[in-house]
């Protein structure tokens, strides 16, 4: 087990190495550097090439990247160019707000998609399957911006039950820094619950047909038991499959969720920064959801045995 | 199904890991007086006046917090702040201001002269980044030295006469804001202000919120208010919210979360007794800047062919729904010296359309008009030209880039045509004199008659108001007869309010200010 997980953190060095070089290269292709874009209509030569000194972009690309590597390799992942703060600071503050609310979303999904999906399949093609199929569909079709809209409308303008935005932490309200988390976790959780359920559906009907269903049937098990027992542990390895993607990229930062709750996360941080090309600050959050990647694709293959034991590592 | 649960439990333990790690922080104290939040769209990336990061947000908050010794009043004439008085030597060069006594800083401390020179040397150091260097150390204005003979007199010695020195100090873009020194640390670094104003900067949360409480010892001038100017009372905590779409701002304001934000033209919400409009000309000019040195736009025939296919006044009551006026001039209507010389704009006449294109040989040569969809107003303004220009013969390609790439192709001088959107100057001579110039030297400016060039000059050390309107007069006929770029209109000042809010006031620089400012 141990030397899988090190055999495959290793195959993940080149990837986060090729993605860190993409990255670099890329933002740097965008016309317009941080510089340029400070002094905005200001025409002062010496203070721009005094700006871009500071920032390293006098030197060549190549020297640049090399730069950054072995700053990266001391820990040092700079500093903000807009904002003057470290870059790392920067992303400790803004992973918190979204992986809290994502995870959440994430919980809320599984808690409802799990048993919806082995329900629905259970139930395949009589009343209870249509009207889960009918309401994934709808939900997956409900794009998460537009599902969080008609929830502030709702309960934040209409019935004035919840904040229409921002951010409260559990240190500084409480339990009460919960009605914040309400609206978004909601929103998310929406087409998450969609896409879960219709995994969830599609593999238990795969396994409800195999023989061994059938035996256990013929064995006098109750239904639930069958569900629970043998098609649950069997049909999840796909969902989880699916779990995984999605987390991923959520954790990523839904900027579009973020910016229609005014949450201070990573995805924020990230659009912003490519706005104002704070390079420092967009490497190192793409840096981290390399490897916010890396690390979840590594954990659902661990779990995967769990599920199914013809899978060793 | 253990395992499931397993999973279950799991991913509840990692969302609470961040909750238990944030329980370390301390809680901010609870306001005790009303408190008015204003919406911002976007969080300022600093604290320090006029640095190279500031914003709209950066100049809005900090004309809370920090003061200069002269302020602008709401007609954009300078008013006394810090300073009670000034006198200028016979030759322009010298200033000499009397400090106001009895000015106390935030931290306690209290004003001398010392902080005044202290400051400008702060903020004349390349390290701090301040963006308006250069209006104190270039070849237009020099500040050869800064004295402080006792403790409430300061001395500015300048290597010219200055008219724009005054307005300078006072530009709440980037201004000489007086500050304590503790406002750095002991390596020069910048930390938070602590200046002079009625309101203390007592938290800020990166992408949330900055918030403002009043500080109890400010001494309100006897003036009546004006602009930046005059006594101000600060009478409730204050609290820039960052909500960066403008349709939760809506929301926001819908539900009570918030009691004001600024709002765009095409946006404004339904008259409800929950919310009142507060309108005011602005001073942010809207144009269409045209590359004077790309081969076919070097023809001024064309150029004027362009301002003169399209009705100007028409555009901009449907860009502005009625709220703005058709302005052709770089000055905005608000100023003290507009004049109704600069109301004379371009009248569309297609007649002189056609036959000018027809002298400078025009064959349908299809023109490019770069903007950018972050700025809906420049858009917008590009949408109009492109169908109009179109109409009247001239073949205009719209090209949406993104406003990096935008400005970027400004600095460069990199295009054809311009929808742009200049940041408001507060004085006409600033605006021209980033206009006029020479593009080898810099890109950026617009216009390179050396006339024009050589009338803004003669006027760089004249204080005399209606000389100053002659030349501006002047420079405004000579720009529209040249073309250089087609002036729209001033943004228009639009703020929607609470009814719970009261005394509110626009003024065409934008800047929301909420001293005397009271909430139910």
């Amino acid at each position: 087990m141990l030397s899988y997980i090190l055999k495959r953190l290793a195959m993940s060095v080149p990837t986060v190495l090729i993605v860190a070089l993409l990255v670099f290269g890329m933002i740097r292709a965008i016309p317009g550097d941080p510089a340029v874009l400070m002094m905005g209509d200001v025409h002062d030569p010496e203070l721009l090439q005094q700006m871009r000194h500071a920032f390293g972009l006098d030197r060549s690309i190549p020297e640049q990247f090399l730069l950054w590597v072995t700053h990266l390799l001391h820990g040092d992942w700079g500093m903000s160019v807009v904002r003057h703060q470290p870059v790392l600071d920067l992303i400790r503050e803004a992973f918190p707000v979204t992986a809290q609310i994502v995870l959440c979303a994430t919980f809320l999904a599984c808690v409802i998609a799990i048993p919806a999906g082995l329900f629905a399949a259970w139930a395949q093609n009589r009343r209870a399957d249509l009207v889960i199929v009918f309401t994934t569909i709808l939900l997956v079709s409900i794009p998460s911006f537009w599902g969080g809209i008609l929830l502030i409308w709702l309960f934040g303008v209409k019935l004035q039950w919840l904040p229409t935005f921002g951010f409260q932490s559990f240190s500084q309200v409480g339990w009460s820094s919960l009605k914040y988390f309400i609206l978004p976790v909601i929103a998310i959780a929406m087409s998450e619950i969609a896409v879960v359920t219709r995994m969830m559906r599609a593999s238990s009907i795969e396994v409800l047909r195999l023989e061994y269903i059938a035996h256990a049937r013929a064995k006098g098990l109750s239904e639930r038991r069958v569900l629970l027992r043998h098609t649950l542990p069997n049909a999840f390895g796909p969902a989880l499959t699916v779990i995984g993607l999605v987390l991923g990229h959520l954790l990523a930062g839904g900027a579009v969720i973020e910016t229609v709750f005014t949450l201070p996360g990573m995805g924020r941080l990230l659009v912003e920064s490519i706005y104002a090309r704070d390079y420092p600050v967009v490497q190192g959050c793409l840096l981290v959801i390399a490897l916010i990647y890396v690390l979840i694709n590594l954990t659902v293959d661990l779990l995967y045995p769990i599920f199914d034991p013809r899978l060793k590592l | 199904m253990r395992a499931v649960f397993r999973l279950m439990a799991m991913l509840v333990a990692l969302g609470c890991l961040p909750l238990a790690t944030a329980r370390a922080q301390s809680a901010a104290p609870a306001p005790a007086l009303p408190e008015i939040r204003f919406a911002v769209g976007s969080d300022t990336p600093t604290s320090m006046p006029g640095n190279l990061a500031r914003n709209g947000t950066t100049d809005t908050v900090l004309a809370h917090v920090v003061e200069s010794l002269v302020a602008l009043r709401a007609d954009m004439s300078i008013a006394p702040m810090l300073a009670d008085s000034w006198s200028i030597s016979p030759d322009g060069t010298t200033y000499t201001f009397q400090l106001r006594k009895g000015v106390l800083f935030h931290n306690g401390a209290r004003l001398t002269s010392a902080d005044v020179k202290w400051s400008f040397d702060y903020f004349m150091n390349p390290r701090a980044r301040f963006e308006c260097r250069t209006a104190f150390n270039s070849r237009s204005l020099k500040v050869l030295a800064v004295d402080t003979p006792d403790p409430y007199t300061v001395v500015f010695k300048l290597d010219h006469p200055s008219a724009l020195f005054l307005t300078h100090m006072a530009d709440p873009r980037c201004p000489i804001a007086i500050l304590n020194p503790g406002s750095v640390d002991s390596q020069g670094a910048w930390v938070k202000p602590i200046g002079t104003g009625p309101y203390e900067f007592t938290e800020w949360k990166p992408g949330q919120y900055v918030l403002l409480t009043p500080f109890p010892k400010y001494l309100p001038r006897p003036e009546p208010e004006s602009g930046l100017a005059g006594a101000k009372h600060a009478y409730a905590n204050l609290r820039f919210v960052t909500i960066p779409d403008a349709a939760a701002q809506m929301s926001a304001l819908m539900s009570g979360q918030i009691d004001g934000m600024a709002v765009d033209q095409n946006d404004l919400p339904p008259p409800d007794p929950r919310w009142t409009v507060v309108t005011g000309a602005g001073a942010d000019p809207a144009v269409m800047l045209m590359q004077t040195r790309d081969p076919l736009l070097s023809d001024v025939r064309i150029r004027r062919a362009i301002a003169l296919a399209v009705d100007l006044p028409d555009v901009v009551n449907a860009l502005s729904n009625g709220l703005a006026q058709y302005n052709p001039s770089l000055m905005p209507s608000a100023n003290r010296l507009y004049s109704s010389a600069e109301a004379v704009g371009y009248t569309s006449n297609l007649a002189q359309v056609r036959s000018l294109l027809a002298q400078a040989g025009y064959h349908g040569q299809t023109l490019t008009l770069e903007t950018n969809r972050r700025y809906e107003h420049m858009y917008s303004l590009a949408v109009y030209m492109q169908a109009l220009l179109s109409k009247a013969g001239i073949n205009v390609d719209l090209q949406v880039v993104e406003w990096g790439k935008q400005v970027s192709d400004f600095r460069s001088g990199n295009f054809q045509l311009m929808s742009f959107g200049y940041t408001a100057r507060i004085d006409p001579a600033m605006m021209y004199g980033d206009v006029l110039g020479n593009k080898v030297d810099n890109p950026m400016v617009q216009w390179e008659d050396p006339a024009a060039r050589e009338l803004l000059h003669s006027i760089s050390g004249n204080v005399d108001p209606s000389a100053r309107q002659q030349a501006f007069q002047q420079l405004h006929q000579m720009m529209i007869a040249e073309a250089p770029l087609v002036a729209m209109y001033d943004s228009p000042d639009l703020v929607l309010l609470s009814t719970r809010v009261h005394g509110f006031t626009s003024w065409p620089l934008r800047l929301a200010r909420l001293f005397n400012v009271t909430k139910n």
